[in-house]
């Protein structure tokens, strides 16, 4: 009987090449999805990433050479009570020079006194620990009130606590006679508004979501809150009632209602370690009654050794 | 038995149906490719282009930053470093994305301006960050540069849920393209087994049918071949007998043509001689002129009889036989006539019944007849020849010819021939065109075999006496 022909059967021929294809591509994916995966493409990264060289890092700062000339940086707070002591100073001893830099924040103060860079720091919140650890000296000078200033045109002059919570959260969007409110912030941790936290707590809630938010401009330097309040109809922010009076700025201060005691924030000096003879003479010009009495004239509280 | 050793999935598998696992196997690499393609591309380009919006936004926070730092420095020079740290504070913390990890300003010598301690190195290195720079330049002096990191877990914690949820989907999809055709394959091959089986079915039954009817036209065959076998004996017999009487006629006329010519013209002979005699010797002239009337009235009458006896038959067939005559009479119309019969007459290889003698002959008689009346040739040929089937004889001749389809209707004597010949079952076949001659053939078959009834008693049809 002859045998039949062999015909292929459908189910043994595999397809061998489709399969190599899927194979193929499949690795292509994963190759790609690996890649992607694992960010290959990360970019550049920069080099502070490296470990430090040996003898540590370079330091970029160049300490002052004139020794006869006294610097003072730190807070915008401090500036216009400083810069009237230190005019004062200069006054009464000719020959003596002192500069006092634009705001370069509490920390920058300390942080610039500590690297040399400046003779005086100006601080306008309490010393950490750490800075006083790496040798810090204070010296407390003033005490100045924090209010919330707004612009002139501004109707209000009293505000209840209820009310400053409900301006910063964005629940009162006008002002009574109904013109737009417009909060002006100053960055995380600024010493104003550490100060008024500490008199209304549920302030640094609202603040904290208003960053967050993007609701309100947020400004970080004195000056740019000070000319921002100037200009901006229906503005309000918190700033100094020190340096309101002492620049006779026509902003308006409305007065916060129904807490125990007024915000306020202490003003003081830091040195890296005992002052210089310079720094001393000046700090000591704070102290006496002459420096006293003008602190108080620009509406500061004198506060320190001498007071 | 491959039973024993064959795997459960394997076994499962042979029970798939043959063209099920032809597009399984196809549709398997397909469906395992789509849920690659559909679990992956979507996370992929989630990857992708939330990189480039991560590095994107780094770039521009970076930027950002540094436009604020060139303010800084330009009011600032030399104290500039130490007021970045409240603000990039606070970018970090408020005022940028979710995405940004950590914005560090750095000096002209690369050196990071971190005022609150030491950069977390560490961490930086081990996070899936992505950096970017802008440099920032005071004039054409350039005094300090951002890096913005931005930080991939969430464009990768989306990429993830993108691949679970597009896997899930590819999977669903892939099970649909690799289910959908097996079952319909699987639907199909039984749709096409249960076909097959009834195109068996129907095949079996054709052939059924189509034996059945090849039985029935075998029957049908034989019935009619035997009904025209049974006609065929029939016809035969029919022209048997007519052959038969056809015999029978001719020995009739024979025997009256013999009688007459024996016995009444015998005695007509006789009495001429005697009336002769009487005429010859008698006195009487009166009995001279009866007997010589009466002479002249034999006379006529043995004319008559002579007449009558060569309509009735050629007694020249009984005188000669059948091939002396036709030889005879192609000589005498060869005479009579003036016109040249060359002819060729063969022994019979068995002898030619009486009636095809008689048949024979007198066809030949029409056929010169005919010649010598139409064609005006200038020779004629006569053939016989008869072997033990099949009686031959043909004339042909060179004459004017005709158009034998209108020869028998314009009295060529041909009907005649024609119908003699079929008595004799016999055919008759003419070739002729003008001016062409014509050739006459005529084939008779001889008798198979004795005919019942009259003609068995008659006998002569056989022995031609």
């Amino acid at each position: 009987m002859p045998r039949p022909a062999r015909v292929p059967s459908p189910e043994r021929s595999t397809p061998v090449a489709l399969w190599s294809a899927i194979v193929a591509a499949s690795l292509g994916l994963a190759a790609l999805a690996a890649w992607a995966a694992l960010g290959f493409d990360r970019g550049p990264r920069p080099a502070f990433l490296d470990p430090p060289a040996e003898g540590g890092r370079p330091t970029a700062v160049v300490p002052k050479t004139d020794p006869g000339l006294l610097e003072l940086a730190g807070s915008g707070s401090n500036l216009p009570l400083t810069r009237a002591l230190a005019e004062a100073y200069m006054a009464g001893r000719p020959g003596a020079r002192v500069v006092v830099h634009e705001s370069i924040g509490s920390t920058g103060g300390v942080l610039a006194t500590l690297d040399g860079l400046v003779d005086v720091g100006l601080v306008s919140r309490p010393v950490r620990e750490d800075e006083r650890a790496r040798g810090v000296h204070v010296v407390p000078y003033a005490r100045v009130a924090v209010v919330f200033a707004a612009h002139p045109s501004v109707p209000d002059t009293v505000l209840a606590p209820a009310t400053v919570l409900a301006l910063y959260g964005g629940e009162s969007t006008a002002w009574p006679d109904g013109s737009a409110v417009r909060v002006l912030l100053r960055e995380s941790g600024d010493s104003g508004h550490a100060a008024v936290a500490r008199v209304l707590p549920q302030f640094t809630e609202v603040t904290e979501r208003a960053y967050r938010e993007g609701r309100w401009p947020v400004l970080y330097q004195d000056l740019a809150m000070q000319q921002a309040l100037l200009t901006t109809p229906g503005a309000l922010g918190v700033f100094d009632r020190g340096a309101i009076r002492a620049q006779n700025l026509p902003l308006k201060v409305l007065a916060l209602a129904g807490t125990e005691r007024e915000p306020a924030k202490d003003l003081a000096f830091v040195t890296a370690g005992p002052p210089a003879p310079e720094a001393a003479r000046f700090m000591d010009f704070v102290a006496s009654p002459a420096g006293r009495a003008l602190t108080e004239r620009l509406g500061y509280v004198p506060i320190g050794s001498g007071a | 038995m491959r039973s024993t050793g064959v795997p459960a999935r394997e076994a499962g598998w042979k029970q798939v149906p043959a063209l099920a696992r032809f597009v399984g196997a196809r549709m398997l690499p397909l469906a395992v490719f789509l849920v690659l393609v559909v679990g992956s591309s979507a996370p992929l380009a989630s990857l992708v282009l939330g990189r480039r919006a991560l590095d994107e936004r780094a770039r521009a926070t970076a930027g950002e930053v540094a436009g604020w730092i060139r303010g800084e420095v330009q009011q600032r020079p030399g104290l500039w470093r130490y007021d970045t740290a409240k603000v990039v504070g606070h970018l970090r913390a408020y005022a940028v994305g979710e995405d940004v990890d950590t914005i560090v300003v750095v000096d002209d010598r690369g050196t990071p301006l971190e005022l609150g301690g030491e950069i977390e190195r560490a961490r930086l290195l081990a996070a899936p960050l992505r950096w970017a720079a802008a440099d920032v330049f005071v004039g054409a002096e350039r005094v300090g540069a951002v890096w913005v990191a931005v930080s991939e877990q969430r464009i990768r914690r989306d990429a993830l849920l993108l691949l679970l949820l597009f896997g899930t989907l590819g999977v669903g999809l892939a099970a649909l393209m690799f289910g959908i055709p097996l079952r319909a394959a699987g639907a199909a091959e039984l749709r096409i087994r249960d076909l097959v089986a009834r195109l068996e079915r129907s095949r079996s039954e054709l052939e059924a049918l189509n034996r059945d009817l090849e039985a029935r036209v075998e029957a049908r065959s034989g019935e009619l071949r035997r009904t025209y076998e049974r006609l065929r004996a029939q016809e035969r017999h029919l022209r048997e007998l007519s052959g038969h009487a056809l015999a029978l006629q001719e020995q009739e006329r024979r025997s009256i043509a013999r009688d007459l010519h024996d016995s009444v013209g015998q005695a007509l002979t006789a009495i001429r001689l005697h009336l002769q005699l009487i005429g010859e010797r008698s006195t009487d002239g009166e009995l001279a002129r009866i007997a010589d009337r009466s002479l002249r009235l034999v006379d006529e009458a043995l004319e008559e009889i002579r007449r009558t006896v060569q309509n009735l038959g050629p007694a020249i067939l009984d005188d000669v036989g059948l091939v002396e005559a036709l030889r005879r009479y192609c000589d005498d119309f060869a005479e009579r006539t003036g016109i040249p019969v060359h002819h060729r007459v063969d022994e019979p290889a068995e002898p030619v019944p009486g009636g095809i003698e008689s048949a024979c002959y007198r066809i030949l008689q029409e056929a010169l007849t005919n010649v010598a009346r139409h064609a005006a040739p200038s020779a004629v040929e006569v053939r016989f020849e008869a072997p033990a089937e099949r009686i031959r004889l043909s004339v042909r001749d060179d004459g004017r010819g005709f158009d034998p389809r209108r020869g028998e209707s314009e009295g060529h004597g041909l009907a005649g021939i024609r119908e003699r010949v079929e008595l004799l079952g016999g055919t008759l076949s003419i070739e002729s065109g003008p001016d062409a001659g014509c050739t006459l053939r005529v084939e008779l078959p001889r008798p198979t075999g004795r005919v019942p009834g009259p003609a068995r008693d008659a006998g002569a049809y056989d022995d031609g006496t």
